[in-house]
């Protein structure tokens, strides 16, 4: 590990505290804003929510080159839309049917 | 890595060494973040089917309270609720930045505030439960009661599981000297944390706002 000087330190903190402010506002804004929307538009709120959350406060953006945490989370965000999603819509489906 | 080695026969040696490279030097730190993620993300299997439970089963009221009912006497709770846990979600980052000065008091103060913010939390949503219950609107009401508190409910055991966690963190953080584990450890929590606050935004979406708004 490289030895870093209390300037890079200082400077290290200044911009990822930048970083963290960001996000905090954006994920306010968001929750404000999804008061004030459509039904049809609050998914597309929360998934903004997750992006930022994802991004600016768990990195998720800085991981090294062969991404393993990414794509296994690709993965399983796909399987648990399947279960979820799946579900709901055959739950529904046998309700309408009776 | 079949892949790699399939395009080394056309770059020369350079892409088979690198490969070669990344499986040897693993850093068990690293390994541990990722282990986490996993955990994490089966984590998000429980949760999205309550979710999908809550879909299906929010029309059961069985002449009980009904969502739209639920969700607008406990709305002014649930954005103080989520206020908090946002600023905590926020905090516990702050506490993950600020291990890079290795003062370990001013971790520990981001770490209290966070602690802080969970316990008020907490309060609120035993708080809003034991008004539900008392109202009759238990969870053995109705099968909406049953699945609002199974999912709710089971979001405020992995926020108290955070708090217990939390409070051994500190103890941990006021006693050893910051280094990679230590770091990896305020990490990893921090990682929880956020994660949970990304379910109980998913949460005042569909189970709050929803209930307003249809």
């Amino acid at each position: 590990m490289s030895k870093n000087t209390g300037k890079d330190v200082q400077l290290e903190i200044r911009q990822g505290l930048k970083q963290y402010v960001i996000g905090f506002i954006l994920s306010i804004v968001f929750t404000v804003l999804s008061k004030f929307v459509m039904l049809s538009w609050l998914s597309l709120f929360a998934c903004a929510q997750v992006f930022v959350q994802l991004y600016y406060f768990m990195h998720l953006a800085d991981e090294e080159k062969p991404r393993y945490t990414l794509l296994s989370m690709i993965f399983f965000v796909i399987m648990v839309c399947i279960i979820s999603l799946g579900s709901i819509v055959i739950m529904y489906a046998t309700r309408a049917a009776h | 890595m079949s892949n790699a080695h399939a395009l080394g026969h056309e770059h020369g040696h350079d892409a088979h060494h690198d490969a070669h490279h990344d499986e040897h030097h693993v850093d068990p730190n690293g390994l541990k973040v990722m282990g986490f993620w996993i955990y994490l993300m089966s984590d998000l299997f429980i949760f999205g089917s309550l979710f999908a439970a809550f879909a299906v089963l929010k029309d059961g009221t069985f002449g009980n309270i009904t969502h739209a009912e639920l969700a607008s006497e406990s709305m002014h709770n649930a954005i103080i609720e989520t206020a908090l846990l946002l600023t905590s979600s926020f905090t516990s980052g702050l506490a993950v930045l600020y291990l890079k000065s290795k003062k370990n008091s001013l971790v520990n103060i981001w770490l209290g505030i966070t602690l802080l913010l969970g316990v008020a939390f907490l309060y609120l949503e035993v708080t809003e439960f034991k008004l539900l219950i008392d109202d009759g609107h238990s969870f053995t009401a109705s099968a909406f009661l049953s699945s609002f508190f199974g999912l709710v409910g089971t979001h405020g055991l992995h926020v108290t599981v955070g708090c217990l966690w939390l409070i051994g963190l500190m103890i941990q953080v006021s006693k050893r000297t910051i280094d990679d584990t230590l770091m990896r450890k305020v990490g990893v929590f921090a990682l929880f944390w956020h994660f949970l606050d990304i379910v109980w935004i998913f949460v005042f979406t569909f189970v709050y706002l929803g209930g307003v708004i249809s």
